[in-house]
């Protein structure tokens, strides 16, 4: 290690506290960024803030900018101020505290904000504007933009990143001298200005010359503007000639115009007069041409009456042909006719002969009138006894009728009853009697196996008429008994019990009269004035097997019936020695006890009926069956009658007809014997007829001669009509030819015309041409004498034609061409002189006036230029040899300090000769032996290379900076463990000079084993969830070494 | 130039009408040839019955129309075709063509020409020979030999009696036709398939002619002679029957 070097300068006024003007002295934050409150007094000089990563140790940073005027862009993070809020809470404070020019002067600035991005600027705990505070940062020199002193976390890599022109600004600024910067920009404007100056004179020069050249060549010029004007005069004149010779012009051509109309016209007259000479010819062959086509028509009609004249004609042709041939063949039919009547002659008379002796050899027939008359007598006797039969079967038959009504009727009731049984077997069933339907119909499909009735079920034999008595009655017997079975004989008995055993039903056998006597059944006044009048055993209606049954079984002759008197008098109804009785509401019954001579009553309630629903009487069935059975019986008696009287009859008529027809058959006989005779006269009579007329036909010659003289006149008329149509055709013909003829000449006729008419369409059109032309001939001289009346006017108009004028004119040339000519070289002439403009005296002198302005501006300019420069390098005088003076000293403090961390490095100024605009500070560095110095960029090192060489600018900077505190920020993360402990004791160093600002250096952490001096404070920011009890020992913010009781021999 | 167009155009036209007026004359002749054929047959039908019924004098009166009807049918052809010659040749000069006069011109050429040939013509033979036969069967007539007489009888326009494509007798066709070159009459239909199928002979063994589709043309004279010689089998036909009856 070298021997230290002395101090640079003086202790400045630093305070017995060690802290000097513009140094922080507390901060208190409020909702500001991650912190609900804090506090913090930094120490005078290095101050190491350390926490975790997150914990808000760039928040404290942020704070001391925005709390002392910066920008919320400077930062680096968000760019308004309200984002700065805590997050949830709506307004917060940053309030920093200064110390003053002495130890007992505070000054204190507060900044509020709030999330609506305004502030609000307290000095001193006074509200004042914002630029008041500004001045008083200003005051100490307090640079929160200036990244040599002040360089947030996020902005440390942009320091490496700053060309040498605006490091060299930065540096200007950091020194702490403020005429740097201001003479700095003096010297960059005045040598733009200079720059202006030179420019403008030299341009300036410039136009002087061309101007005075310029004159120079003008002078030469004026002799040949009075020549030019002389020549524009003499062209002048000559124009007014002009109109006149085109008057002259005009004029011929109205004379040429006005002779073509003239020949148009004649040329037209000619064309129509041409035109009506054609016109007739064509009038006369169409004319010719009518008349053929009429002739043609002619002769075409007649053609067609021809033509229908000979179909008539061949239609009378073909007539007369087919009755012509009908005649022939009538001839021949009569010849065949005539063989034929001759045979039929001869076989006529034949049968004639035949017929006659035929009649000879009949036989004569006489009637039997006896056997007729003895036959019908017999059959008028049949029928009569038919008759009498037929009488005796309409009476049985009505009888008949009449039984079969009344067994329709029996027949209906037993339907019914049957269908009450139904019921009867159906509430059974429901009751609990399952099979009750097949016991029942094995009962009645085997009846015929009994000795003696058998009744059952009880439930249907049972007819009880009222509904209150039902009740009573199906309460009084037990349930068992109604779908039992009653029996009147022991084999019976056996033998239902037999088969009946599988359906669950019961057999009860009744034995006949040998029960005990029942007491007879009487209502005693006493009885009937307690309301009782009936007995069980009189109120129902059943077969008495059934009846007797049931009495004996459930003693209904001791169970009397009642009313509701009886129910109110219940105990004197049981005085009359009645034991058992019913009402409609109640049942009483009273029993005696064999040993005690006790009596018990019982009363029930009367319930519903469930099974004596219906009126049903077996006994009725079975009477019914009966009788149905004996009329069944009748009518089959009367049947048997009826069959017997109606064969009776039947034969009795047999006979009558078989007579019938033996009388029948003689009186055909005899008919047909007369008929016989009858015939045979009459067919003689007829042939004889038949003969006498085929004698009497007419001759045939006769006849035949008839039709051919009829055959011949048919002939005759088709001769007739042949000639004619001969000479129809004859007729026809000569009309075709005619026809063709005139047709043909209507045909050329027809061209010819059409070709005429072609022709005198383009005489037409050649006229319509002339008509045309005449037209155009007409409007163009008309044209012409118009265009002549103008051009004299205007000629007029332009220069009258004085005797002067006319003399004048003589001498010019005499035809328009030659005066356009003449006129053109003139012009031409005039032109040739080669200058631009007529003002060339003007245009000389205002050049003149403007030469002499820009000499004496020209000279002013130098003048100005020659002071401009003079102060320049008076600037620069001061300027230059103290920047030069820093960077020197900077270099020295740098390589010093650069040798320690690497190999060399150097510090330089970029000088740009009178661009001041281009100065700049070069930093070259090098890292290794063998290596060469390199400018530091982004190119030529590392980003911890980069890191090192600007921490060892910066604190090169320390030793000559003005500023009352500088903060860094996490400047160690990029650098390895080396170049760190070295960085570290840099710092530890610089602080520990008089001359070194206050000090804040951020970082999460630190190496261990690092040497501190006692120039060191350690600031850890408290902040979390589980701090809460050490973080109030800090409340007060104050160092460690105060808090655990060091005060005393130490400073810091 | 216009004109000289317009006049060629019209000549055109008239040359080109006339040409049509002429073709349409002679198609429209040809039925007006059949009504004479007709009207012959017909006289000489009627000049047979005169004869039986003993009028020779009608007789032959219908035979000087049959001669006269002979000529004007002939006459009427020759017309037929002057007026097609001329037309075809016609060429359109300034004067009116006399078409009177021309035609009077031909028609006189042909009669010098024709007198001579009608008496013996065919038809008016056949007539002849109708006539004689009513009560000179069997006997030649004056002035011809036994050979003439049979030449002349079996003589006939129809030169097939049957179609030799279908088989069918030429009296039995739906639709006959003729061709005009070598006037065989053929069934309409199965000629037409005939000719269909590249062949173009005449089917007529040993005939040379090629036909043309356009040249089978369906007359109204091949009808007539049709009709003709269904009329010639039912007489013979009779007389057969007049054979058994006496028999």
């Amino acid at each position: 290690m070298a021997e230290s070097r002395p101090p640079k300068r003086p202790k400045i006024s630093r305070g017995d506290d060690d802290y000097m003007p513009g140094n922080i002295l507390e901060i208190e934050l409020c909702n500001f960024m991650t912190f609900d409150y804090l506090k913090c007094k930094p120490g005078p000089r290095l101050n190491l803030v350390i926490g975790p990563n997150g914990s808000g140790k760039s928040s404290l940073v942020c704070a001391i900018a925005l709390g002392l005027c910066g920008e919320p862009q400077l930062l680096g993070r968000a760019t308004s101020i309200g984002a700065y809020v805590k997050r949830g809470e709506e307004s917060g404070y940053i309030k920093i505290t200064l110390r003053g020019d002495h130890k007992v002067e505070h000054i204190t600035i507060m900044r509020k904000i709030n999330t609506n991005n305004k502030s609000e600027w307290l000095l001193n705990g006074n509200v004042v504007p914002k630029k008041d505070v500004a001045e008083t940062i200003q005051r100490f020199n307090i640079q929160v933009n200036n990244l040599t002193q002040f360089l947030p976390q996020d902005r440390v890599c942009e320091f490496a990143k700053l060309t040498p022109v605006q490091l060299l600004e930065e540096t200007e600024k950091a020194v702490g001298d403020p005429q740097l910067p201001e003479q700095h920009r003096a010297l960059v404007d005045k040598s733009r200005a200079l720059k202006h100056i030179e420019l403008s004179l030299e341009k300036n020069e410039g136009t002087l010359k061309q101007l005075k050249e310029r004159n120079a060549e003008l002078e030469t010029d004026v002799e040949r503007v009075r020549q030019r004007d002389e020549l524009l005069a003499k062209a002048e004149a000559m124009k007014k000639k002009l109109p006149w010779l085109r008057y002259d012009m005009k004029q011929a051509e109205y004379r040429e115009a006005k002779e073509r109309e003239n020949d148009a016209a004649k040329a037209l007259e000619e064309a129509a007069e041409l035109l009506n000479d054609l016109k007739e010819p064509i009038m006369k062959q169409k004319e010719e041409k009518a008349a053929l086509y009429a002739k043609c028509k002619k002769v075409s009609n007649h053609a067609s009456e021809n033509a229908k004249k000979r179909t008539e004609l061949m239609e009378e042709e073909n007539k007369l042909d087919v009755e012509l041939k009908g005649k022939y063949k009538e001839m021949e039919e009569l010849r065949r006719q005539e063989e034929t009547r001759q045979q039929k002659l001869v076989k006529a008379r034949e049968e004639v002969a035949i017929a006659e002796l035929e009649l000879e050899n009949l036989p004569l027939y006489v009637p039997p009138k006896d056997e007729l008359q003895r036959l019908t007598a017999k059959i008028a006797e049949l029928d009569y006894s038919a008759k009498q039969m037929r009488q005796k079967k309409s009476q049985a038959e009505n009888e008949i009728n009449h039984k079969k009504s009344s067994m329709n009727r029996i027949k209906e009731r037993l339907i019914e009853m049957n269908n009450k049984s139904t019921k009867c077997l159906h509430a059974l069933q429901r009751s609990g009697a399952e099979k009750i339907f097949e016991a029942y119909k094995w009962v009645q499909d085997h009846r015929h196996e009994f000795n003696k009735e058998v009744y059952g079920p009880v439930l249907l034999e049972v007819n009880v008429s009222n509904k209150d008595h039902a009740a009573y009655l199906e309460g009084q017997v037990a349930h068992y008994t109604w779908k039992s079975f009653i029996t009147q004989d022991s084999g019976d008995r056996d033998l239902l019990a037999k088969h009946l055993r599988f359906f669950d039903v019961n057999v009860l056998n009744y034995t006949g009269g040998d029960g005990p006597q029942r007491e007879p059944f009487e209502i005693s006044e006493d009885k009937r004035a307690l309301g009782i009048y009936s007995r069980l055993d009189q109120i129902f209606d059943a077969p008495i097997a059934v009846k007797e049954v049931l009495i004996s079984q459930f003693n209904l002759d001791y169970s009397y019936i009642g009313s509701e008197k009886s129910d109110q008098n219940a105990g004197e109804v049981r005085k009359l020695g009645i034991l058992d009785f019913w009402t409609p509401e109640n049942h009483y019954h009273w029993s005696k006890s064999r040993y005690a001579n006790y009596e018990s009553a019982v009363v029930n309630q009367v319930q519903r009926p469930q099974l004596l629903l219906n009126n049903l009487n077996v006994g009725e069935i079975e009477k019914l069956s009966s009788e149905q059975r004996e009329l069944e019986e009748i009518v089959a008696n009367l049947e048997e009658s009826v069959k017997r009287f109606h064969d009776e009859e039947r034969s009795l008529l047999n006979q009558s007809a078989n007579l019938r027809k033996q009388w029948e058959d003689i009186s055909i006989t005899v008919q047909n014997e007369q008929k016989k005779r009858q015939a045979i006269i009459s067919r003689i009579d007829q042939k004889k007829k038949f003969l006498k007329l085929m004698e009497e036909r007419d001759d045939l010659d006769t006849e035949i001669a008839k039709l051919v003289d009829q055959a011949t006149k048919y002939n005759i008329r088709r001769f007739h009509n042949a000639m004619e149509i001969k000479d129809l055709l004859v007729e026809a013909v000569s009309y075709r030819r005619i026809f063709i003829e005139q047709r043909m000449a209507f045909i050329e006729f027809d061209a010819k015309i059409v070709e005429m008419e072609a022709n005198l369409k383009q005489h037409e059109k050649f006229a319509l041409q002339a008509s045309l032309h005449f037209d155009n001939c007409k409007k163009e001289s008309e044209n012409c004498r118009q265009d002549l009346t103008d051009s004299l006017k205007y000629a007029k108009s332009i220069a009258r034609l004085t005797p002067e004028l006319k003399k004048e004119f003589l001498e010019m040339p005499t035809t328009i061409e030659d005066l356009e000519a003449a006129i053109q070289d003139t012009t031409s002439e005039a032109n040739s002189i080669l200058f631009v403009n007529h003002n060339i005296l003007e245009q000389y002198e205002d050049r003149q006036q403007q030469i002499e302005d820009l000499a004496a501006k020209l000279e002013a300019d130098k003048k100005e230029s020659t002071r401009c420069l003079a102060e320049l390098n008076n600037i620069k005088g001061k300027w230059l040899p103290t920047l030069r003076n820093l960077v020197a000293k900077i270099n020295e403090t740098f390589s010093f300090n650069f040798q320690e961390m690497a190999v060399a490095g150097e510090v330089s100024l970029d000088e740009r000769d009178m661009d001041f605009d281009q100065f700049g500070i070069l930093i070259k560095v090098k890292f290794r032996e063998n290596g060469q110095l390199q400018n530091l960029s982004a190119h030529h090192q590392s980003g911890g290379e980069r890191s090192v060489s600007t921490i060892v600018y910066l604190v090169s900077l320390q030793d000559l900076t003005n500023c009352p505190f500088r903060v860094v920020d996490e400047i160690n993360q990029g650098m390895d463990p080396i170049n760190e402990r070295k960085m570290f004791q840099q710092l530890v160093r610089a602080a520990s000079k008089p001359n070194t600002p206050q000090c804040f250096l951020l970082t999460p952490k630190l190496l261990p084993d690092l040497q501190y001096s006692e120039a060191c404070s350690i600031l850890n920011v408290m902040n979390g969830p589980w701090i809460e009890q050490p973080s109030k020992v800090w409340t007060a913010g104050d160092r460690w070494s105060i808090i655990t009781g060091l005060v005393g021999d130490t400073h810091c | 130039m216009a004109s000289s167009s317009q006049s060629r155009c019209g000549s055109g036209s008239a040359a080109s009408r006339l040409r049509n007026a002429a073709s349409t004359f002679c198609s429209d002749s040809q039925p007006l040839l059949a009504d004479i054929r007709k009207t012959v047959l017909m006289m000489k039908d009627i000049a047979v019955q005169l004869e039986k019924d003993n009028l020779p004098d009608k007789a032959k009166e219908l035979e000087d129309a049959v001669i006269e009807l002979v000529g004007l049918s002939e006459l009427s052809v020759q017309f037929s075709s002057a007026v097609q010659a001329f037309a075809n040749a016609y060429q359109p000069k300034e004067e009116f063509t006399n078409f009177n006069t021309l035609f009077e011109d031909e028609l006189s050429r042909f009669k010098a020409n024709q007198s001579s040939d009608v008496p013996k013509n065919p038809v008016v033979r056949q007539f002849k020979e109708a006539v004689w036969n009513v009560h000179h069967a069997g006997q030649p007539m004056p002035g011809e030999e036994q050979e003439d007489i049979v030449m002349t009888s079996i003589q006939s326009n129809i030169l097939n009696i049957t179609c030799p494509l279908s088989g069918k007798p030429v009296t039995e066709l739906a639709e006959p036709v003729r061709s005009m070159e070598c006037r065989h009459i053929y069934e309409k239909k199965v000629i037409m398939q005939y000719l269909k199928s590249k062949q173009h002979q005449c089917p007529i063994s040993g005939c040379p002619k090629i036909l043309q589709a356009d040249k089978l043309v369906q007359d109204p004279l091949l009808m007539i002679e049709i009709e003709e010689m269904r009329k010639m089998n039912r007489e013979t036909d009779v007389e057969d029957y007049t054979m058994l009856n006496e028999d």
